[in-house]
């Protein structure tokens, strides 16, 4: 076994001794309520629990499998998130073949540029290509209909559900002056630094938060957010091993991620605010969608790509 | 079409496989039921196809609003925009409710080829009605038959495609006369949510965007109301089912 494949098994069997103790925390808790009573944040903190279970397994699986495996997993996140995007955004039937490109055509490329490991396309080739090209395809068709609202919507979905999420596993085309397969670490590490950053933010707001950050959109708190990337930063900082960054580098680039990553789900409770849903969809059930889930992931991959690209490629 | 066939006693599933129009009468016993078996069997194989093409497109979801998914027999009145409203609310039917349900569906359609006259006959097992006046078998004959034998059936009492910018067309009477034919079998409101951007007339590809299929509270014929009274009340019904999301 590689020292890869044995780290990404530490982690994993860490995370499953991580879920296990959250569980047995919670059924405790669950336990000592009052018979017939439901308290809504316990609840809350279950599901997302028992839907890491399942992320922590595939995640898991898709790294050890290697790039193909990761390569699959995310092009199937993109494709559900794509799906409950455009599902929600304004469309005509003169979209119809452009947002059947988006799907079938722009998705799938996007994904080899990745896989060829092409940097120089993949990360043109929605903001500029599919930019300038599927809005001519919808003007083709000559309904000037709130036009813009409609191009601009198709581009903003394209942009959050393929260009970002397809950021996570081009983090494995990244060259950090290590022994190549030691890339795909890096994916584990953003998606644990933003996750658990996420859910101790979750924690710490609904026990000490106090002043909302956007009152009207997210039960978010500004000592929740602070606790929340403290904490991812400790957490970084603990999984510094898996990276190139040392300790300190570490403790930022997880900050850095975190931050972005939960001001990123504000953005995505605005967009669910003024559609007038509560959930992406019902994919996962008692956790709404894909979206629901990878919001903050998704906001977070793009920058910490770049971010460590440029501080150590 | 032939009283010897009808004579014949055949087990229900075979039956209904075999649909409403057995093309030629049978020719030997052995062959008829290696036969029957053949298409029952590839029946089956591309029912699951459809169910699991819609389910992996458009990630169709049930949304029991007004009933729960148990087998009772009931009628599906749903809304119509596209020619995939059927077998997407087929397709969201668990297994159960799924075998007893048959779509009542144009004869014109479902038999124009040798491909569409298996699928919509022994797929999904449909009630073909002719809506052509001259036609002897009256549609509404057939509908209350197929009641009777304890199918629960899909209509889309709009009658047609709905082409227009308005949510539903005016009902025709057919949902009000089994209403009033058979009072005890529940009529249930089905709002098919999405169909037309995934699939609008006309285009080749459909788009994978979520279908969601709602099914409302069920409504009977009250006592004395009369036959506008009812359609507008059951239009108002699906109507209210239509999901509120602002574009």
């Amino acid at each position: 076994m590689s020292s890869t494949t044995v780290d990404i098994l530490l982690l994993a069997f860490g995370s499953f001794g991580i879920l296990i103790g959250l569980t047995f925390l919670g059924e405790v808790l669950r336990a000592r309520q009052t018979p017939g009573t439901q308290n809504p944040v316990l609840e809350t903190f279950m599901t997302r629990v028992q839907s890491w279970w399942g992320m922590v397994a595939f995640v898991g699986a898709a790294l050890l499998l290697g790039k193909g495996g990761v390569m699959v997993l995310f092009a199937f996140c993109s494709f559900a998130a794509l799906r409950e995007i455009l599902t929600m955004t304004a469309k005509a039937q003169a979209d119809h073949i452009a947002l059947a490109l988006g799907f079938f055509v722009v998705l799938p490329l996007q994904y080899v540029f990745v896989g060829m490991g092409w940097h120089g396309m993949y990360t043109v080739f929605i903001p500029v290509y599919a930019f300038l090209l599927l809005p001519i395809v919808s003007a083709l068709r000559g309904n000037a209909d709130r036009f813009l609202v409609r191009v601009a919507e198709t581009q903003w979905a394209l942009m959050i559900a393929v260009f970002c999420v397809s950021h996570v596993p081009a983090l494995m085309n990244l060259e950090l002056g290590q022994s190549s397969d030691r890339s795909v670490l890096l994916i584990a590490f953003l998606v644990m630094v933003v996750q658990f950053g996420d859910l101790l933010e979750y924690f710490f707001g609904r026990r000490i938060g106090r002043h909302k950050i956007a009152p009207g959109l997210s039960p978010k708190t500004r000592r929740g957010v602070l606790c929340g990337v403290l904490s991812a930063m400790c957490i970084g900082a603990l999984l510094h091993w898996i990276t190139p960054f040392g300790v300190l580098g570490a403790a930022a680039m997880a900050g850095a991620a975190s931050l972005v990553g939960m001001l990123g789900s504000l953005v995505f409770a605005a967009i669910k605010r003024d559609r007038g849903v509560k959930d992406w969809s019902h994919l996962i059930p008692g956790q709404g969608g894909f979206l629901d889930q990878l919001d903050s992931v998704i906001f977070a991959a793009p920058i910490f790509y770049h971010l460590t690209r440029y501080f150590y490629g | 079409m032939s009283a010897k066939i009808n004579s014949q006693p055949r087990p229900a599933v075979a039956d209904a496989a075999a649909g409403p129009f057995p093309l030629q009468p049978p020719p030997t016993f052995a062959k008829v039921d290696i036969m029957n078996f053949l298409r029952r069997l590839a029946a089956r194989i591309v029912g699951h196809a459809i169910r699991i093409f819609a389910r992996a497109i458009t990630a169709v979801r049930a949304d029991w609003q007004g009933i729960e998914p148990v087998p009772r027999q009931r009628v599906y009145f749903a809304n119509h925009t596209s020619n995939g409203d059927m077998p997407m609310i087929w397709a969201s039917l668990p297994s159960a409710l799924r075998r007893e349900v048959r779509p009542v569906a144009a004869a014109d359609y479902w038999l124009k080829n040798k491909l569409r006259a298996f699928v919509g006959p022994e797929v999904f097992n449909c009630v073909l009605v002719d809506r052509r006046p001259e036609v002897k078998d009256k549609p509404m004959d057939k509908i209350i038959a197929a009641l009777d034998e304890g199918s629960s059936l899909i209509i889309f009492p709009e009658g047609n495609r709905n082409m227009t910018d308005d949510p539903l067309l005016p009902f025709k009477a057919g949902l009000y006369n089994m209403g009033l034919a058979r009072p005890d079998v529940d009529l249930v409101p089905t709002w098919v949510a999405n169909l037309n951007t995934i699939m609008p007339k006309g285009e080749v590809i459909p788009l994978p965007l979520i279908c969601t299929v709602t099914f409302g509270t069920p409504m009977h014929v009250q006592v004395g109301e009369d036959k506008d009274a009812f359609l507008a009340r059951a239009s108002n019904a699906l109507l209210a089912l239509a999901p509120k999301v602002t574009k």
